[in-house]
């Protein structure tokens, strides 16, 4: 894989100082047009190439896109299973010739020609058949076009082509509008009452140059075997007159003017010849030069580059889900082609084709910009510095880009200055020349009313002059056969009666004669009169021309000035898009490096929370030992203690004995002292005292002993502090160790949730980046399917579609056996067999388009999803039949299949035309396996969940 | 301990229950009977904003209504009445709604110039001149768009229309289908919202979930903002069925089903009241038919007596239940009737001088804006048009119809911006 290296920006730089010249890619002719869509994409791709779709993912948006429905289950595997490297080439020329074809072509052609319009004066059908021959015949587009932009509804056999504009009531500014949008790209319709006012390049000149196409069209409506019948008939054109609602004073004027051209230029006929054939009650006028028909041929003829890209890029965006210019019908230099450059090859390919959709369709359909896949590659995510200096390179030149497109643009306001002045000089003149050709159409009323007067003034002396002559002739008569039966009175009488009334008849007529010359001489003064007010239009016309001629050349030169700005207007818009693409680009590998650089702190976080926290089962350990030390120099102390305590109470004891035998003594002393030398007393004197001396002494060892004792209870005691301290510092240094372990914690969580909001910001980007590397065609589209698309996509894989197939092809048959084995005559037979499974099920159809479509007269291209179409596909009674097990659909083959592994790759291949992987199928025999659901009821759900799934509903 | 914050308010709670009514739609545990009461209703009206429309479809007399003018040649055979607002009189046909007149507001200057019905009705509904090459939401959706929360489990724009079948309309211009109207034919629930017979509670839980897998799976693959729209519409589906006894007015009280009465328009004005308690933003009631070219008044008597007595009662049931400060209420036509009465003592189209009746949310109480003359051929104080009432009708609910709305990054006036509101009967 490439990386998004320094030459890649390279590119990029290249691409825009391509911008506006001639670049190598033009000028490569003989290539195959899609070797030059993909060269022109490539030299503006950033980042790495994204792969082509595999083969299934191929076939079933080329067949979605081709012919509006997705691969058979057979085709499918067949396809597969090919080993022929040109097998895509060979499917894209299979479908392109497919009976489908033809009609997806043409329901694409109806929907954007007539928005789903309901018929006003064509019916649907007749229309529809008329798109559909002229697809399945191949047509020109551009011949088509040209067709309905010409229609009038006079020609039985173009009648068809005229619903574009009948059916919109021949509203001349609801045609403007269309044709801006649907032939030529640009949605004028906010430049009608004045200068669009977010759109710089839409004019209100522009919307009322094209008006003037349009406004001596009218609907003629004749009446025509008791019916309404309505045309779109049209007068000779004049000068358009406009001002801005937002302007005072500020009076235009326009004819005819075609996007990018400038004011057509138009014969005049001298007043009173402007019409091959007259306007007149009841008929269709038909002028001897016609706007309309102008606008027909100069759209379509090749030469109308607005025409040309418009449809190139129509083209494109059915088979790549987005135009080069998107939306759609919003081309304007703020808004310019995705790649410029594409799309005038693309226009003018188109019309080196000859506008032939099909040859034009295969060159999309074999760029490998179709068949690109829809996954975003995974990021390189490295260099992004290196990017970030060739941003930096790039975006130096925004500067100069904007400062050359606001001098184009001051250059073309004063342009359009010099031409509005221009204008204005023309404004009275012209006035003048309308003011004279109302005199003169005045004066040809008054003429054209003395000349009815006397023909019906002749008409009225004829008339009676015939029923004289009757009446004569009825008096001979009479006579005659009263002369025969003269014996019949009445007849006589009658005769009489005859005679009488043709001769005040013929004196009536002679009277009435007498008239008729002063009538003629009326019709002569009136013609008389009409021949000055010619001369003084054509006086008139003659002050005006050099006037016009005068506007028509500043509008030439403003033309240019438009031309120089749209380029360097396109050239920043392009400049701008590549920045942002690469700025996405970059924004996604600089939070990818974020999150590795997120990922790395959070593993340190965690190996030094994880030393932490062996370190604090170490210092668990060490306060433990510290408190069984402790423990031990408690119980040493103890042991001194009760050693010291014994040898205190030992000495006091024996100081107890003490007392008392010096209590006895000195009791016996006084005794004597009474009882001096009585000998019992003095002997007990005698041996109490030695008792005393001699426990004295015993004192004296028993005080050395505790004197001792009591030495030796100091050391323990000084052990117990100690230990006792040391178990506060064990205790103080877990403390401090578990305040770090929590910081430690809480920056991991806080680094994880970094982590997660980092995740979340690179899905946005991703998705950002995806939605602009699509919108650049470097990656493949999600394209919703049209009603049209679903409709027939569920009918396909539910099997309704190939079953009714083949009881009209069994029925067609044995009505009309086939005709041999002829290429034409085969093709003719699959159309008509296509014919009637069409008109089979078409039915249904409406209910998908009332359900799925816009609005009629809405655009058609936007998508959206409501809870009415989910209902109506979860709950509604068509889906729900249509996946109910019938002899050979997918839900009657899953039913009978006892390998759950193939039941599952049957559900996949048939509904989302893939295999399934590992665990779909895991998923699907599990659930088939299961004993507590009915298998038609598990096989059901399947199917419905597959055909309702985002997979489906996408083409992709 | 008892937490006193007011996140635990009652007001609170509701909107939590709400909110979680919401998320277990799709786990069946639905969320009904949540704002039936009307303490309930009052907490829910002290937030989102509420529209409701009459549309007397045919173009209702204002001489056999708001404005009657007895005793003239124009004024024909009925009386005008003293209202609950001293000073403001309006015809014996409504001896109900007279009572209710201080919680209403007649905006008596209209002047649309436009006798056409189906013309008519486009610039009442859309505020706009119907004009060939553009076309204009309506109100309804403009409403759904600038006010109905996202995540409501019921359609932003409901139309219950007098008969017919259900469906999506095409009234939402370039606002795009999402806010279309959703059509309750004669009150009935949405098309498509109970589960065919043989597709069990179970079965279709079991389905929805294997949808979900497959579609997680692709859309792990590429995501965008339309794959989420069509994943994000079947949860709104769901929504939509765990709340369809929102659409049954049968489960209202016997009580106000007996108050209300049993004739449509009744059941569909009590149907409104559920669905605005349900949480419902824009909900319209169509009563047909007004077009009275014969026999003007029989007519009116008839009509207006179903109306007189459900709008009465609609609207002192949203003033008891506290609705009123949010709900806005619009009584509408396409246009009024002629002064003139013909020969078959019908009256025909008049769109110079007619009357459009405003209650709520903004709307001051108990006056009458703009006066007609004494025969009421012309408006002679207070004119207005479609395109001010427009205005007029979202600035009562707190949208600001002189903002943009963004159409696919295009941005595009919510009102005509040429057009400005009637300051004068906003509060």
């Amino acid at each position: 894989m490439n990386r998004p290296t320094p030459r890649l920006l390279g590119r990029v730089l290249a691409l825009v100082l391509l911008m506006g010249a001639a670049s190598a890619v033009a000028s490569d002719r003989g290539k195959p047009l899609h070797v030059r869509i993909d060269e022109v994409i490539d030299a503006a791709r950033v980042g790495p190439e994204v792969p082509l779709a595999g083969d299934a993912e191929y076939l079933r948006r080329l067949s979605l896109d081709l012919i509006g429905m997705p691969p058979s289950i057979d085709e499918l595997r067949g396809f597969i299973a090919d080993q022929d490297p040109a097998k895509r080439a060979r499917a894209v020329d299979r479908l392109l010739n497919h009976p489908l074809h033809a009609r997806h072509l043409a329901t694409m052609l109806d929907v954007m020609l007539m928005e789903r319009r309901p018929s006003l004066h064509v019916p649907e059908a007749d229309w529809f058949q008329y798109l559909l021959t002229a697809c399945r015949e191949n047509r020109p587009l551009n011949g088509l076009f040209r067709e309905i932009l010409a229609a009038d509804g006079l020609d039985p056999k173009l009648r068809p082509a005229a619903r574009f504009y009948l059916d919109r009531g021949a509203e001349p500014n609801l045609i403007t509008r269309d044709v801006g949008r649907v032939f030529l790209g640009r949605d004028l319709q906010c430049a009608h009452c004045h200068d669009h006012p977010l759109i710089e390049d839409y004019r209100q000149a522009d919307y009322q140059g094209l008006l003037a196409f349009f406004t001596p069209s009218y609907e003629l409506i004749r009446k025509e075997a008791g019916k309404d019948v309505a045309y779109f008939a049209e007068k000779a054109g004049g000068d358009l007159a406009f001002d801005s609602v937002f302007v005072k004073n500020d009076k235009h004027l326009t004819r005819a003017r075609l996007q990018g051209g400038a004011e057509l230029a138009e014969p005049e006929y001298p007043p009173g010849q402007e019409y091959k054939v007259a306007p007149a009650e009841g008929v269709a006028p038909v002028p001897k030069h016609s706007r309309r028909l102008q606008l027909a041929a100069l759209a379509t003829e090749g030469g109308n580059e607005a025409f040309n890209e418009n449809l190139a890029n129509r083209l494109w965006a059915m088979m790549m889900g987005r135009g080069l210019v998107h939306p759609l019908d919003l081309a304007h230099p703020a808004n310019p082609p995705s790649h410029p450059e594409l799309l005038r090859v693309l226009a003018s390919e188109l019309v080196t084709l000859k506008f032939d959709a099909k040859a034009f369709l295969r060159e999309l359909a074999l760029s490998r910009a179709y068949q690109r896949a829809i996954d975003l590659p995974a990021d390189p995510g490295d260099h992004p510095g290196e990017a970030a200096s060739s941003l930096d390179e790039l975006k130096s030149r925004t500067d100069s880009l904007t400062n050359a497109a606001e001098a184009a643009q001051e250059a073309y306001k004063q342009a359009v200055g010099a031409w509005n002045a221009a204008e204005s000089a023309l404004v009275p003149a012209a006035t003048a020349q309308d003011q004279a050709y109302g005199k003169y159409a005045a004066a040809a009323k008054k003429q054209s009313d003395a000349q009815k007067a006397l023909d019906a003034h002749l008409a009225l002396i004829k008339a009676r002059e015939e029923v004289g002559r009757i009446l004569a002739e009825a008096a001979a008569k009479g006579q005659e056969a009263a002369k025969k039966l003269p014996a019949e009175k009445d007849l006589a009488a009658a005769a009489e009666k005859f005679l009488t009334r043709s001769k005040a008849i013929a004196t009536e007529a002679q009277s009435l004669e007498k008239a008729t010359a002063g009538k003629a001489d009326g019709v002569k003064k009136a013609a008389a009169e009409v021949t000055p007010t010619v001369t003084a239009v054509e006086a008139a016309r003659a002050l005006a021309r050099p006037l016009r001629e005068a506007v028509v050349r500043k509008e030439r030169t403003t033309l240019a000035a438009r031309r120089a700005m749209a380029q360097a207007r396109v050239a920043l818009e392009v400049h701008k898009r590549r920045i942002d693409l690469l700025e996405a680009w970059i924004a996604r590998e600089s939070i990818e490096a974020k999150i590795a650089a997120a990922n790395r702190s959070t593993l340190d976080c965690r190996s030094k929370l994880g030393q932490s926290e062996t370190r604090s089962l170490a210092l668990a350990a060490s306060i433990n030992a510290r408190r069984a030390e402790l423990k031990a120099a408690e119980q040493a102390r103890l042991t001194a203690k009760s050693a010291s305590d014994t040898a205190q109470a030992a000495l006091d004891r024996s100081n107890q004995i003490l007392a008392s035998v010096d209590a006895a003594f000195k009791a016996t002393d006084s005794a004597r002292g009474l009882l001096p030398g009585d000998p019992t007393l003095t002997t007990a004197a005698s041996q109490l005292k030695s008792r005393a001396d001699e426990l004295r002494a015993g004192a004296k060892t028993l005080q050395t002993k505790l004197d001792a004792a009591l030495n030796a209870l100091k050391p323990p005691t000084d052990q117990v502090t100690l230990a006792a301290r040391a178990v506060e510092a064990a205790i103080a240094e877990r403390t401090r160790h578990a305040n770090e372990v929590d910081a430690a914690r809480k920056s991991l969580a806080e680094l994880e949730s970094r982590s997660k909001a980092l995740a979340t910001e690179l899905i946005s980007a991703r998705e950002q980046l995806a939605t602009l590397l699509g919108d650049d065609f470097q990656l493949g589209q999600l394209k919703p399917l049209t009603p049209e698309q679903l409709f027939w996509s569920i009918l396909k894989t539910t099997g309704v579609y190939d079953r009714t197939r083949a009881a009209e092809e069994s029925a067609l048959n044995k009505a009309k056996p086939s005709a041999g084995k002829d290429p034409a005559l085969v093709r003719a037979r699959e159309i008509e067999i296509e014919q009637l499974t069409f008109d089979k099920l078409k039915g249904n159809l409406a209910s998908f388009v009332r359900v799925y479509a816009a609005g009629a007269g809405q655009p058609q291209g936007d998508f959206f999803a409501t809870p009415d179409q989910a209902l109506f596909a979860s709950n509604g009674g068509l889906v729900n039949s249509w996946i109910a097990p019938a002899p050979g659909n997918v839900s009657d083959r899953m039913i009978h299949e006892p390998d759950p592994t193939k039941a599952a790759r049957e559900l996949y291949l048939t509904l989302l035309s893939r295999p399934p992987s590992a665990d779909e199928t895991a998923e699907v025999a599990a659930a088939l396996a299961s004993p507590a659901i009915a298998r038609p009821a598990a096989v059901q759900e399947f199917v419905w969940g597959l055909l309702t799934s985002a997979e489906f509903r996408f083409n992709h | 301990m008892k937490c006193t914050y007011s996140c635990n308010g009652a007001e609170h709670a509701m909107a939590r229950r709400q909110f979680l009514a919401g998320i277990a739609a799709s786990a069946g545990l639905g969320g009904l009977g949540v704002f039936t009461s009307p303490l309930a209703a009052e907490q829910l009206s002290s937030r989102r904003k509420r529209v409701v429309v009459f549309n007397m479809h045919g173009g209702l007399s204002q001489l056999e209504s708001w404005d009657p003018k007895p005793g003239t040649e124009t004024g024909g055979p009925f009386r005008s009445i003293e209202t609950s607002v001293p000073g403001i009189r309006i015809s014996e046909l409504l001896p109900e709604v007279a009572r209710q007149m201080h919680h209403l507001c007649l905006v008596r200057g209209v002047n649309t110039s436009e006798d056409d019905h189906g013309k008519g009705a486009y610039m009442m509904l859309t505020g706009r001149r119907q004009t060939p090459a553009a076309d204009y939401p309506y109100l309804g959706a403009v409403c759904a768009k600038a006010m109905a929360p996202g995540d409501s489990p019921l359609p932003g724009h409901i139309v219950i229309t007098p008969g017919g079948g259900g469906g999506r309309g095409a009234d939402s211009a370039y606002l795009g289908p999402r806010y279309s109207s959703i059509a309750l034919g004669n009150g009935k629930p949405p098309q498509n919202t109970t589960r065919p017979g043989q597709v069990t509670e179970s079965i279709d839980s079991a389905r929805n979930d294997f949808r979900k897998r497959v579609s997680d799976r692709f859309l792990s693959r590429r995501r965008t903002a339309v794959t989420e729209a069509y994943v994000y519409s079947y949860e709104q589906a769901a929504k939509l069925m765990s709340k369809r006894d929102a659409f049954d007015v049968s489960r209202e009280p016997a009580r106000d089903q007996d108050r209300y009465g049993k004739y449509d328009l009744a059941r569909h004005c009590l149907l409104a009241r559920r669905l605005l308690e349900q949480g419902a933003t824009f909900v319209q009631v169509s009563h047909s038919n007004y077009d009275t070219h014969n026999e003007n008044f029989n007519f009116h008597i008839e009509q207006l007596g179903e109306f007189d007595h459900a709008f009465a009662t609609f609207v002192a049931d949203l003033a008891e239940r506290g609705m009123l400060d949010s709900t806005l209420i619009v009584v509408l036509s396409e246009f009024g009737r002629t002064p003139n009465i013909n020969l078959y003592y019908g009256r025909d189209h008049w769109s110079r001088a007619w009357t459009v009746v405003m209650a709520g949310a903004k709307v001051q109480r108990g006056i009458a804006h703009g006066k007609t003359n004494a025969k009421g051929t012309e408006v002679v104080d207070g004119q207005v048009d479609h395109a001010n009432l427009f205005h007029t009708y979202l600035q009562a609910v707190g949208v600001d119809s002189t903002d943009n709305f963004d159409v696919e990054g295009r941005d595009v006036p919510i009102a005509d911006p040429a057009s400005r509101l009637i300051k004068q009967v906003l509060s």
